[in-house]
């Protein structure tokens, strides 16, 4: 038990080393590009490893886009918060445009045959309209993570999430239907 | 991880959800797009030297914190495997020495995994309602205290509770600081504090507690037992 417990520990160790390595430099660069502030984009990085390392086991492969992705999603949406934060700023304006959108449970039947290369079309104009929308349900439906999850990563509430997916499905559907520059 | 009762919740289907991943996928194929158009700039980041050591502390830290709670567990183990034993053996137990025996093992449940508090030696505070968009406040404290007075300065937050005669100072702060404490002829005591690591310093009567979490560093201090401090850093709550 002491044995597999202290063996699980070493990859898991070994794993976090890595992703510093691999990605620390990378991770601060987003960081920096948001609040323009060395000192506080390594805080968020620091705050961004401690996340992730409640989710890595020794089954994570440390150099794979997914792992990636998902430490630039946490990074960035921290580095929003304390952005936000500071300028005492908020989305206001895309919410209220996010506003607009029907409040429809059934989504367009569009979604369920886009092509595939429409998909990237897709996920950067959603990306153009609210990053943090995509972002949250990018981990929501690929990564697979609970509300809960999503809330402790991204250091917001659960309602918060709840209400950006909810949107951010709503914004897919408009998007898909092609009233996408309609604000 | 997701539940289908999680999905169904939503009100959308397998293959909305399958066109939302699908979607998800893209933005990570975007995303990594953009890194590697960006990645000369990003090579040319210079990491602190703080930030190196921060990485080899919370390796080091991680690492320790697992082999702990694989102890724990095994020590939780071996409390149910001694409770299971009592039980066969529960023919040659008189009832007194059951009694002692379960109420050691409630004890050791509270002391090592599930922290249940008495109310009646301690007051529940509200939030204070500082003129200030962001902080922590303690909602549990020991009977007798209340708020007092705040005070901020720079990114430093004090708030201040008192009883009267004695005086518990409650602090934090966002940036990293490199502090300097008195602990000659004091005991320290590494706690987890809702899962971050924290400091607990002894000195005489004098109890200090030191941690952090993602955002702020805390530090509490007052003439206060270890348990009441350990009650007040758990019971932080925040005001957004």
């Amino acid at each position: 038990m002491f044995f597999l417990a202290a063996i699980e520990s070493d990859i898991v160790r070994n794993h976090l080393e890595e992703i510093y390595h691999l990605y620390a430099k990378e991770l601060n660069y987003v960081s920096h590009g948001i609040l323009r502030d060395y000192h506080e984009a390594e805080h968020i990085v620091q705050s961004a490893m401690i996340k992730v390392s409640h989710y890595i086991d020794e089954n994570t492969d440390v150099r794979c886009n997914r792992t990636r992705g998902l430490l630039v999603i946490i990074v960035r949406r921290l580095s929003y918060n304390v952005y936000n934060q500071r300028k005492r700023r908020s989305d206001v304006n895309i919410e209220d445009m996010e506003d607009h959108i029907r409040d429809d449970k059934a989504l367009s039947p569009e979604l369920n045959i886009l092509r595939l290369e429409d998909r990237k079309y897709v996920a950067k104009l959603m990306a153009s309209i609210n990053e943090s929308y995509m972002d949250i349900l990018t981990l929501k439906y690929m990564y697979e993570y609970s509300d809960k999850e999503i809330s402790d990563m991204l250091s917001i509430s659960e309602g918060n999430v709840r209400t950006k997916l909810s949107r951010a499905r709503k914004a897919c559907q408009r998007i898909i239907g092609g009233d996408q520059d309609e604000k | 991880m997701r539940s289908d009762i999680e999905a169904a919740s939503d009100g959308i289907d397998i293959l909305q959800i399958a066109a939302f991943k699908a979607i998800g996928e893209a933005h990570i194929a975007n995303l990594i797009d953009d890194l590697e158009g960006a990645s000369d700039e990003a090579d040319n980041v210079q990491l602190s030297q703080s930030m190196e050591e921060w990485s080899k502390g919370f390796i080091a830290r991680k690492r320790g914190r697992r082999n702990r709670s694989a102890r724990l567990n095994t020590r939780k183990a071996a409390i149910f495997l001694l409770i299971l034993l009592g039980a066969f053996s529960v023919t040659t137990l008189s009832v007194e020495a059951i009694r002692v025996r379960l109420f050691e093992y409630i004890i050791e449940t509270q002391e090592k995994f599930t922290r249940i508090y008495r109310t009646d030696d301690h007051s529940m505070l509200s939030d204070p309602e500082l003129d200030i968009n962001h902080y922590y406040y303690p909602t549990i404290v020991p009977k007798g205290y209340t708020f007092k007075s705040y005070n901020k300065e720079a990114d430093i937050l004090s708030m201040y509770y008192s009883n009267g005669t004695d005086e518990i100072i409650f602090v934090q702060f966002e940036t990293a600081g490199d502090w300097n404490f008195d602990t000659e002829d004091a005991e320290i005591i590494e706690v987890p504090i809702n899962d971050y690591p924290g400091y607990l310093i002894l000195k005489g009567e004098r109890s200090m507690l030191f941690w952090h979490n993602d955002r702020n560093e805390f530090l509490i201090r007052g003439l206060i037992s270890a348990d009441d401090i350990l009650r007040i850093a758990e019971s932080m709550k925040e005001k957004k």
